[in-house]
């Protein structure tokens, strides 16, 4: 009853960018007129718990939820949503393979589930405490409802070539969070948890709600560039400003936690294929997703080649920038070799950039290799198959194929081709 | 004192048998990778358990890594009461067993407590059941391990360092994973298991001695290979392997 309320008043709002602290894992929560969602689930720890801990991670994942709208709010439509267990006993219901498949409509018990072509990023951690040291690592999820293609392309007009991200789930490296930044969340968190009745620290106001039996949704009215967002209760009744302060504003978190980045960023790559200015969307996306692959780690290079693929994906779309975005496909795939993805990209891109000149004799076949290449590292990755039938296509329909000979080489291959897409 | 020996014997088998203690998570359904308890030997104090947090949270790190980013997929099961002391607790029975149920990897270690943080001695092993059960040659005398003495010991920017380090357990299950869809006729699984390990296998080295990742590199190299061969005479298993026509090899960088 409780949601249904917050969905009625929040179907009027629009542009949408709103927050919710307090929704409850078992029946996860999302803004369905959002374009991207993003899920900030608890930081624990598998195997000791313990009430400093579950402190720490729940007060490090309400700075994480308000810290990531603040920053998106440049994005034309945000939805920040910060799940919590009803109890403990249901703790397991925050796990992303059971809250991802319900936001999905794939299983029941989502209190609201994605709109038919939205998308969300799901954020979570495990952390592991020592004296007043806290280590963590970070993991995220990008799931998307409708189609999961990143690019498409003519291939050069010889069909329609698609290509996805090297990987929908990564993991960042480990981090310490110093004893004076933990204090500083502590600190921040009390600060951040109260919506004040004027933009001020001693206006009084009242404590956001953080029991998910009292879902609280609230709509950004307003944001103040000194750090202040103007909030109004979905259902109509609260209203009040709270203090995102200099800490966020100047991104300190951000600095320790570069994942942030890495979310700022995918944000705008799941709003930028929607949104009515994409070259908006892209400059604001840019400077995070560069930020982010600059740092690197070998230990996480999934993560950084998604992020060098999504760049390389949103700079497809503008001329001037096509040639960098190539070298940045090249990049993922040095990243991670072993990826179908990665590769596939690469080569659908390469086909988009030099047009027709790869299907001429003597061209094509290390292109079709490196396809079948790609197919043989992707089980079960149609789509790849499907690219290297488009090719072998594209090449017998080019002029100048040197005779019949190479032509019945490739109908062979295509014929064997046949056989694996229809398995 | 002829009781006094009786009981330390049968005290001796007890703890032997709680060592190798059955692991009934391992029946069910998937592939897996089983954690077990950590062993200490020497006196245990704080300091103990402060390394075996580390150890087991280094470990759970890593096995969450896997589980996101690693197809095929798999399930962690936790064996808390299991804690083989040895390589030679790996006979062949257990390993058949282990290999029946489709468990990749086995880890378990070692603490060897001293006075002092510094000087501890730890050490995690991973037992490669399809590489024991299959390929046991290919497996070095003492076993695969990766020792931590002294860094695990280490100041909290180390530990971070070695939490966020390059993971030998990464490369074990993937080589795993490969060998026993290559056993189960899922050649281009194997193909994408062993290229994934071959690219580990290249990172910078840290705790893998030198000489086992230079022969587990050969290793997978000759898998990709037998991959091939085998997706070829296997005319039945529909396969992308040598959709080219030319014998696959693990790609690199462009």
């Amino acid at each position: 009853m409780k949601y249904a309320c917050v969905l009625a008043a929040l179907a009027a709002a629009a542009p949408l960018r709103a927050g919710m602290p307090n929704a409850d894992c078992s029946h996860p929560f999302v803004f369905r007129d959002a374009r991207v969602n993003v899920i900030v689930l608890p930081y624990r720890n598998k195997d000791a718990a313990s009430p400093d801990l579950e402190r720490a991670g729940s007060q490090l994942t309400l700075l994480l939820q308000q810290t990531i709208l603040f920053s998106a709010l440049k994005f034309p439509s945000i939805g920040t949503v910060r799940m919590v267990a009803q109890n403990p006993s249901q703790v397991a219901d925050c796990q992303t393979s059971l809250v991802a498949p319900k936001i999905l409509g794939q299983a029941p018990g989502a209190a609201q589930q994605l709109s038919p072509d939205g998308a969300a990023i799901l954020l979570w951690g495990q952390i592991y405490k020592e004296g007043d040291q806290i280590y963590l690592c970070s993991y995220a999820r990008l799931v998307k409802r409708g189609t999961d293609v990143a690019m498409e392309s003519s291939g050069g007009g010889h069909g329609i070539f698609s290509a996805r991200l090297p990987a929908d789930g990564m993991t960042f490296p480990a981090r310490t969070i110093t004893t004076g930044l933990l204090e500083e969340v502590g600190r921040i968190f009390r600060k951040s948890a109260t919506a004040h009745r004027e933009r001020s620290l001693t206006s009084p106001g009242f404590d956001l709600p953080m029991d998910p039996r009292n879902p609280f949704a609230y709509q950004v009215v307003e944001a103040t560039t000194d750090g202040w967002m103007h909030v109004r209760s979905a259902e109509g009744g609260m209203s009040g400003w709270i203090y995102a302060n200099e800490t966020l504003r100047s991104q300190t978190l951000a600095r320790t936690l570069p994942e942030l980045r890495f979310v700022d960023g995918a944000i705008g790559y799941l709003e930028f294929a929607k949104g009515a200015n994409p070259a908006g969307i892209l400059a604001h996306a840019r400077p995070s997703l560069e930020s982010f692959a600059e740092v690197g780690n070998p230990s996480t290079s999934l993560a950084t080649a998604t992020a060098k693929s999504m760049l390389a994906v949103m700079f497809q779309r503008d001329a001037s920038l096509r040639s960098r975005g190539y070298q940045l496909a090249r990049e993922a795939v040095a990243l991670v070799p072993y990826s179908a993805d990665a590769r596939n990209l690469e080569l659908v891109y390469r086909l988009d950039m030099s047009s027709r000149d790869l299907y001429q004799p003597g061209k094509w076949r290390p292109v079709a290799d490196e396809f079948a290449q790609a197919a043989a590292l992707g089980p079960g990755k149609k789509y790849i198959l499907d690219n290297l039938d488009s090719f072998y296509a594209g090449v017998l329909g080019a002029p100048g194929l040197a005779g019949e000979t190479e032509a019945a080489a490739i109908r062979t291959r295509r014929e064997q081709l046949a056989l694996l897409r229809a398995h | 004192m002829l009781l006094q020996r009786l009981l330390f014997l049968l005290t001796l088998a007890a703890a032997a048998t709680a060592q190798m203690r059955d692991c009934p998570g391992i029946s069910g359904d998937g592939y897996k990778v089983m954690l077990d308890n950590l062993s200490v030997f020497g006196p245990g104090g704080q300091t103990t358990t402060l390394l075996r947090d580390r150890l087991r949270q280094k470990v759970q790190f890593d096995l969450s890594a896997i589980q996101l980013e690693t197809t095929p997929q798999m399930v962690l099961v936790p064996c808390r009461d299991r804690a083989p002391q040895d390589v030679t607790d790996f006979n062949p029975v257990i390993v058949d067993s282990l290999n029946d149920h489709r468990v990749l990897v086995e880890v378990w270690g070692q603490i060897e407590a001293h006075a002092g943080l510094s000087v501890q001695r730890a050490q995690l092993n991973f037992t490669v059941v399809p590489v024991n059960f299959y390929d046991r040659p290919v497996v070095p005398p003492g076993g695969f391990s990766t020792a931590y003495q002294r860094r695990i010991g280490g100041n909290p920017d180390e530990l971070v360092k070695i939490f966020g380090d390059f993971s030998d357990l990464k490369a074990y299950v993937s080589i795993a994973a490969g060998v026993k869809s290559l056993k189960e006729h899922d050649y281009d699984q194997a193909f994408q298991c062993f290229c994934r390990a071959d690219a580990l296998l290249a990172q910078p080295p840290t705790g893998m001695e030198p000489a086992v990742r230079a022969s587990l590199v050969k290793y997978v190299n000759q898998e990709v290979n037998n991959a091939f061969t085998q997706a070829h005479n296997d005319q039945p298993v529909r396969s992308s392997l040598g959709l080219d026509g030319t014998r696959p090899v693990c790609p690199g960088a462009l």
